[in-house]
């Protein structure tokens, strides 16, 4: 058959469409040990288990923010993390109806021959790992694939082996009960205009659902989070309706409808301008048969972690601080955000050259 | 950039409206005249297409009629243009530009289209007689090993290498990868066949920069084979669309079902079936016939000027059928004509 149909397929569906649910989006918190490191140290705080447990207590158990929340993303020890009060973090999302996710790759390794591209490793034992968090709750999961833009980039090798990867990596899922994120990130480094990446963004998305078709990978059970289609870093900025356009543009050339959601990655975006331009594509009157939304990581939480600054008593703050993000994706996904949550921090660019996590 | 933008970006695809493939060859409408005992000569081929584009209301049903190059160039008995004909009558004429299909050396029957040598050439003289699409068929088929990875991949990048040279030349192309119903195959079969085609096929457009919002997709709906036991119209429509949502990106904006061997009351309902069906359809879905519009048409005219009448009714009939099936209100109480049960399966079937 053409698509894979285990004993899974129906609560894949299922999931898959309830993480799709206009109003909600994607909590990325799925930061490695070394990624959450360097967050960390931007704002004094130490590295520490107990920090990064506290860090996370600090945003799943906001009951005011959960219900603009379908899903969080977590790293392999959070899965197993606890609150203050011995509660399984996993239980905490559950009870408020949002779904835990996990991050299942591991990270990047360069492909010789190429100029500095990289493709995803993880597969080892991946199905075993993927039955292992099933058990602990988790029922979807991301897997992270990187492409750059440059004067030979991406290579056709680079796109064929991030695309592979991915839909390798999405069959393996599915066949272990957990709904498969395909994240392609096409990083903003450099100098080329808003036409050049959305040109790559087709390229690149052509080739993804090619390998997944390849895999059987059954899409009403699979989620999407793309880049943004902008202009690389280094040239003009452009308005969010003008990201919009290109971007809703370039996924209806290439997203089946059959996939239920895209959940957009923020890459190096502030906060506002991530909530900005995905309102700007939920206000565009074209057809759209997938709902268009977030899966934001450093666009979430950047404010809120300089307002937590590690010290207890900023708790209460920096929650605050959240939910206003939270609310104005909320409405961003349904073009109703009328701009200005929290100026300053949420305007502050979190682009860092060559970003590895 | 992905894909070639030019000045020729049309819209095709207008809900109530299709296609009427009337593209035979002359070699193909020789067969066809010949079951109704009509002599196979350019003034009978001329007369058949009057007949047909002549109709009156059958033009409102109509937003495209597929033209032989032969025709492309003929007149009514009073001199008038077909072209000027169909253009009157809102109906945007195309042209096949195939030339035919040719078997790949060491698969099992399996075949490529051949016709891109001068291509674009054609196609810009076809544009400047009033065509502004064309139709290009490439054909699968299944069996034991079949589709090959071969035939789905030359077929896939015939397309749209024809494709992108329509665009040049100001074409809107029709794409039609069919994969024949011949076999004992079952639905499930026909709808994995369907979805890895194709997701080939889409996946070689944007190889080839093709814009997909000026092309139109020809498929086979998804069904059982022809040795296989029937299922009803739901099913059909059901796999069909499920299909389609898999492989179609939302750019395109119209697809267009070619009939196969289905009799013409057959494939009307299949198309309601679709378009009343409550799921994602980002595409309009409609009808591009060439048989199951002019089978009983064909029988009822019987090459008789004195029949061009009760032809011309039969013919109405079918095109008003597929209309309103394209708005999925087709209550299936067309008047029959005879033979509109029909199947029209002929196996292994070259045109």
């Amino acid at each position: 058959m053409s698509a894979f149909v285990g004993k899974y397929a129906d609560e894949l569906i299922k999931t898959a469409r309830y993480i799709a649910t206009p109003g909600k989006g994607i909590l990325a918190a799925d930061e490695s040990t070394g990624t959450i490191g360097k967050r960390f140290s931007s704002i004094n705080v130490e590295n520490i288990e107990s920090n990064r447990q506290a860090l996370r207590e600090l945003l799943f158990t906001y009951g005011k923010a959960l219900p603009y929340l379908s899903g969080v993303i977590l790293f392999e020890e959070t899965l197993y993390q606890k609150t203050s009060d011995g509660k399984p973090f996993v239980e905490v999302l559950q009870e408020n109806n949002v779904i835990p996710g996990i991050k299942v790759d591991k990270g990047v390794v360069e492909l010789a021959g190429t100029d500095g591209e990289t493709t995803t490793q993880g597969f080892d034992s991946l199905g075993a790992r993927c039955q292992q968090y099933y058990k602990a709750g988790a029922r979807f999961a991301k897997w992270r694939a990187v492409l750059k833009i440059g004067p030979a980039e991406p290579s056709e090798l680079s796109i064929q082996q991030n695309a592979q990867g991915l839909a390798r990596y999405a069959i393996i899922c599915q066949e272990n009960g957990l709904v498969p994120i395909v994240e392609p990130e096409i990083l903003t480094d450099g100098a080329h205009d808003i036409q050049k990446c959305a040109a790559v963004t087709e390229t690149v998305l052509a080739a993804v659902y090619k390998a997944l078709n390849d895999h059987h990978v059954l899409l009403e059970g699979t989620l999407l989070k793309p880049n943004m289609v902008t202009p690389g870093s280094d040239s003009p900025k452009v308005t969010p309706e003008v990201i919009a356009e290109f971007t809703v543009t370039a996924l209806r050339r290439t997203v089946p409808p059959a996939v239920p959601g895209i959940v957009f990655l923020s890459g190096g975006q502030s906060e506002e301008d991530a909530t900005l331009n995905l309102n700007a594509m939920n206000k565009l009157e074209v057809l759209k048969p997938w709902t268009l939304s977030f899966s934001f990581g450093r666009a979430l939480q950047k404010s809120t972690l300089k307002t937590w600054a590690g010290k207890k008593e900023n708790v209460g703050k920096a929650q605050e601080v959240f939910l206003v993000r939270c609310r104005a994706n909320s409405d961003a996904t349904l073009g109703k955000y009328a701009g200005g949550g929290t100026g300053g921090l949420a305007s502050e660019s979190l682009f860092e050259k060559g970003y590895k996590y | 950039m992905s894909c070639f933008t030019n000045k020729y970006a049309g819209n095709p695809g207008t809900p109530g409206k299709g296609i009427l493939a009337a593209d035979e060859s002359t070699g193909t409408i020789g067969k066809r005249l010949s079951s109704i005992n009509v002599e196979n000569i350019e003034e009978n081929r001329r007369s058949l297409r009057e007949l047909l584009f002549c109709t009156p209301g059958a033009l409102e049903c109509l937003s495209g009629v597929i033209l032989f190059e032969e025709t492309l160039y003929q007149k009514t008995a009073s001199g008038k243009p077909f072209v000027d004909v169909l253009k009157e009558g809102g109906v945007l004429p195309g042209i096949k530009v195939d030339k035919g299909t040719v078997e790949l050396r060491g698969t099992n029957g399996e075949t490529t289209t051949q016709g891109l040598d001068g291509l674009g050439q054609r196609c810009a003289k076809y544009y400047e007689a009033g065509a502004r699409f064309a139709k290009w068929r490439a054909v699968l088929k299944i069996g034991l090993t079949e589709p090959s990875e071969l035939a789905i991949h030359e077929n896939a990048y015939g397309l749209a290498r024809y494709a992108a040279i329509c665009q040049e030349n100001g074409l809107v192309p029709i794409v039609e990868p069919e994969i024949l119903v011949d076999g004992s195959h079952d639905i499930e079969k026909c709808a994995a066949v369907t979805e890895r085609v194709l997701a080939a096929c889409y996946k070689a457009l944007n190889d080839h920069h093709v814009m997909l919002e000026g092309t139109l997709l020809k498929p086979n709906m998804v069904t059982p084979g022809s040795d296989a036991p029937k299922v009803a119209p739901e099913v059909i429509a059901e796999l069909t669309v499920r299909a389609l949502q898999r492989t179609v990106p939302a750019a395109v904006p119209a697809i267009v079902f070619l009939s196969g061997g289905q009799s013409e009351e057959q494939a009307t309902l299949n198309l309601n079936a679709m378009n009343k069906l409550k799921t994602k359809k980002p595409w309009s879905l409609s009808f591009s016939f060439g048989r199951a519009l002019q089978q009983s048409t064909l029988k009822a005219w019987a090459g008789k000027t004195g029949n061009v009448g009760k032809a011309r009714a039969a013919f109405l009939c079918r095109c008003k059928a597929n209309s309103e099936a394209t708005l999925g209100t087709y209550q299936g109480n067309a008047t029959l004509g005879e033979g509109a049960s029909e199947s029209l399966h002929v196996k292994d079937y070259k045109y």
